[in-house]
């Protein structure tokens, strides 16, 4: 009686999952991406709008339709929003980018809002959704260089091993320093601890030293240098460090060891009055897989 | 004992039809997807597998038999690809070169992913026969061909790859053991063992058997069988242990090393060498519900809830049942043998999933790791709904009662075409209702898609587009397009043949990009080095995104 039961029981559900499966298919699998006109309008004002530098965070980020209509140059889509925190934003925010929500819901601002401590926007109908454009920090303006932003304004970038000096060119506002990819200095996004960021990469070679050199803009008071590896490299059976150097006008400022774990190594150096040039230098004893970023700025 | 059907006259006939109807429809649907990272690996092997096939011929023909299986030799066309034995490979590389190099009637590939498809139909008859002597003609006819209405089971069966095969030969040897067990037949127990065999010999997920069916029988022994006056004591133990559990040492090992030729030399050093490389096997990220799985240890969910998530409803429900019908069937059977055969199909039904379940283990990949066990549980599942249906109908008669199940049968695989259609390219990518489809498990960030081969959508575009000599950046290393199997779509004619392809994008002017969450970061050097994030195509299913087809702004 029971069996009986059970195997009725089990022939109702698959009668019910029947006409679901058919109507769930043909009718409700495709309700919630963005429609056509909406994806068009979001892509027209981030179009009218952007700055290089800025940054597009798509709040459906599984139906990129928008990217149909996107201007080229526009790159800075990024499809984190989920993980995202007010750190990631403010991060972002610092370094000068005007960040653009496209929200595919109106309603949904109110709680990202909160969720990224946000007071400061401009909202634009786009569709039946939103883009809501958050300007970038004050602050941010005062900075006089952003590494990730300006490092192709750096004056020489180079390898050296003993006298023997290897410069890399400027090719699409990268510096490249070799045929593989990897070996380059150049801007880029990536997720360090975690959070997604704008940085410079800059994977150094075995046994050589890797230098970045800036002229420091006039009236400088500080350096905010921050170094890290990233997750490939943390996670790499290649555990070698990459040793930081800081020189300032010649002269040793800083200087440590980065260790292959997610930790940021976040610096902050008193430039002196008067100085000119600001040299970054990387080695490290195996490169494999050595990926080496760092970000901040000078102020 | 069980009382179990007969396969009669008419039942050749119905399996033959089935398997054929299979054969065809995997076979002809070919064209529908793309060539996956491990087929470039296959199909390469196969290749080779050709050539030696040729060299056979050729050393045959002057007279010398011993040649082709010298050392030499064989190191030159079994080392590549030895992580894996050789059968499948070996068919693979016989029906090349038969039936594209020296017949001419397929292609390269074609020839390769006719074998897949002959696994399929093997599988459907295999099913066929499971439904029919457990069961009834009914079970027997609706399970084998219901099976390849889950998209994952459709697309793996295409593939010039091991799975569908090795899914074939865990069922045969479960389905086979347990007639053994029933009637104890020494032909059965040689089947069982040559069958398991062959099963090494395609992959080792089928090492599991013995190490699981023997300590069942062990402690069946201990419970039960050995109040057996036969079977008491030391002797009765011995005498006792089932002769199919020898026969795995004297038929089944020699089964798999005569198909494995690399293992005839430096036997020991050889078959170490692939032990340790599965035993170290790195793990392929996944992600699951926005949990990014890098390292262990893995959320014991993980296979469970993607079985949840990536099977059809209806077959859902078909699994469920077939897992109550065992289980009932276990407790119910006063015969211990009996109990016996239910344990070890549960067994066969859900030990894919429990050993990936393991928090240590790691993941290979997709739900094509365990799918293994699908057949038993589906096939038994169709049997108890299709007894609820004839429960809750019990009043029209019985023949009556027939025709009603057939056409809810009938109209449950209707229900299932849409979503079948939905995901024919990309079955791997199909997740079920009861997370939203597509969307939902995109929306959750689930692992969106597997295996680096969503490209047919694409490739129009690009053969339209680019200039003659054209270099496109096909994301190899970031389980986007194998390189092999970029090779292998130009001789297809499926991407143009002056057309070449890197894994630098900086040497790029198109780029394919596949998405994966852990591989986002290829989308944003992508738009950096291309200037523009704007795409000349891309694929998609229910409005979400799985891979693109972008062009280097000038």
């Amino acid at each position: 009686m029971k069996k009986e039961l059970i195997e009725r029981t089990f022939a109702w559900i698959f009668i019910v999952s029947i006409p679901v499966t058919a109507v769930f298919w043909l009718f409700l699998s495709d309700t919630r991406g963005v429609d056509e006109d909406t994806e068009r309008s979001f892509a027209e004002i981030v179009n009218r709008y952007h700055n290089e530098g800025d940054v597009v965070f798509p709040e459906v980020d599984w139906d990129l339709g928008f990217l149909k209509h996107l201007d080229h140059g526009i790159t800075n889509v990024l499809l984190t929003l989920k993980e995202s925190g007010p750190d990631d934003i403010r991060l972002f925010r610092d370094d000068g980018a005007k960040i653009f929500f496209l929200l595919k819901n109106r309603k949904s601002w109110g709680k990202l809002k909160e969720r990224l401590s946000i007071d400061e926007y401009e909202k634009r109908e786009a569709g039946k959704g939103v883009v809501v454009i958050v300007p970038p920090k004050e602050d941010s303006l005062h900075k006089k260089l952003i590494f990730s932003r300006d490092v192709h304004k750096a004056s020489e970038v180079f390898f050296s091993k003993g006298e023997d000096k290897k410069p890399c060119s400027l090719v699409s506002r990268r510096w490249r320093c070799s045929k593989h990819r990897w070996n380059h200095v150049g801007y880029t996004r990536a997720v360090v601890n975690k959070r997604p960021q704008q940085v410079v990469w800059a994977h150094p070679r075995t046994g050589e030293n890797l230098h970045i050199i800036f002229d420091i803009p006039e009236n400088s008071s500080t350096i905010n240098l921050n170094t890290a590896m990233l997750e490939r490299a943390v996670r790499s059976r290649n555990r070698s460090p990459v040793k930081v150097t800081v020189i300032i006008d010649e002269n040793k400022v800083l200087e440590y060891t980065n260790r292959s774990v997610r930790d940021v190594y976040q610096n902050k150096i008193d430039v002196p009055e008067g100085a000119e040039r600001l040299e970054l230098r990387f080695k490290t004893r195996d490169d494999g897989q050595r990926h080496f970023i760092f970000n901040g700025y000078i102020e | 004992m069980l009382k179990l059907n007969k396969f009669e006259k008419l039942d050749f006939i119905l399996a033959g039809l089935i398997g054929l109807v299979i054969l065809l429809f995997i076979f002809n649907t070919s064209h529908l997807i793309g060539f996956v990272r491990d087929e470039g690996f296959y199909m390469r092997a196969a290749s080779l597998k050709a050539d030696w096939f040729e060299s056979i011929e050729e050393s045959f023909l002057k007279g010398n038999f011993i040649e082709p299986f010298r050392k030499e030799n064989i190191d030159k066309y079994f080392r590549y690809n030895r992580e894996h034995p050789t059968l499948m490979k070996n068919l693979f590389g016989f029906s090349q070169y038969l039936l594209y190099r020296k017949l001419g009637w397929l292609s390269f590939a074609g020839s390769a992913r006719f074998v897949a498809a002959l696994f399929a139909m093997l599988t459907a008859m295999m099913i066929y026969l499971f439904g029919l002597m457990f069961f009834n003609r009914f079970t027997a006819v609706t399970s084998s061909l219901m099976f390849f209405m889950m998209p994952h089971i459709f697309f793996h069966s295409h593939l010039v790859c091991f799975d569908v095969p090795i899914l074939f030969f865990w069922t045969g040897t479960f389905v086979l053991y347990a007639l053994y067990l029933n009637n104890r037949s020494l032909k059965l127990a040689v089947a069982t063992a040559v069958f398991f065999g062959l099963g090494m010999a395609v992959k080792h997920n089928v090492f599991f058997i013995p190490v699981t069916i023997a300590p069942l029988w062990f402690v069946m022994h201990i419970i039960k069988y050995r109040k057996d006056p036969e079977s008491a004591g030391i002797k009765g133990f011995f005498k006792s242990i089932p002769i199919v559990f020898w026969l795995f040492i004297f038929v089944s090992i020699p089964v798999y090393f005569l198909q494995w030729p690399w293992i005839w030399y430096d036997t020991v050093d050889r078959f170490m060498w692939y032990f340790n490389f599965h035993a170290r096997h790195v793990n392929y990220t996944n992600y699951y519900f926005g949990q990014e799985l890098a390292t262990a240890p893995f959320p014991i969910s993980f296979p469970w809830g993607m079985t949840l998530f990536t099977t059809p409803v209806i077959h859902l429900i078909f699994f469920i049942a077939g897992i109550y019908f065992f289980v009932e069937r276990t407790v119910k059977e006063k015969n211990w043998h009996s109990k016996e055969i239910y344990i070890s199909l549960i067994i066969g039904s859900l030990f894919p999933i429990a050993l990936i379940s393991h928090p240590s283990v790691v993941i290979f990949g997709g739900i094509k790791h365990w799918f293994t066990g699908y057949p038993l549980m589906m096939t038994a599942g169709v049997f108890v709904v299709y007894r609820g249906l004839s429960i809750l109908f019990d009043r029209f008669g019985r023949k009556k009662v027939l025709i009603i199940n057939s056409a809810f049968f009938i109209v449950a695989a209707m229900a299932l075409v849409p979503l079948n259609v939905k995901f024919s390219m990309r079955g791997a990518a199909f997740f079920n209702k009861l997370i939203g489809g597509a969307q939902g498990a995109a929306e959750l960030r689930m692992q969106r898609n597997f295996w680096g081969y969503d490209i047919l959508d694409l490739v129009p575009e690009l053969n339209r587009v680019a200039p003659r000599g054209s270099v496109v950046y096909v994301m190899g290393g970031y389980e986007g397009l194998n390189w092999n199997s970029f090779q292998y779509l130009k001789r297809e004619g499926i991407i143009r043949e002056d057309i070449r392809g890197t894994n630098s994008l900086e040497n790029a002017d198109f780029a394919f990009f596949f998405y994966e969450k852990q591989n986002e970061h290829i989308l944003n050097e992508i738009g950096m080095e291309f200037k523009t994030l704007r795409p000349l195509a891309v694929t998609e299913t229910d409005s979400v995104f799985y891979s693109a087809l972008f062009r280097r702004e000038k």
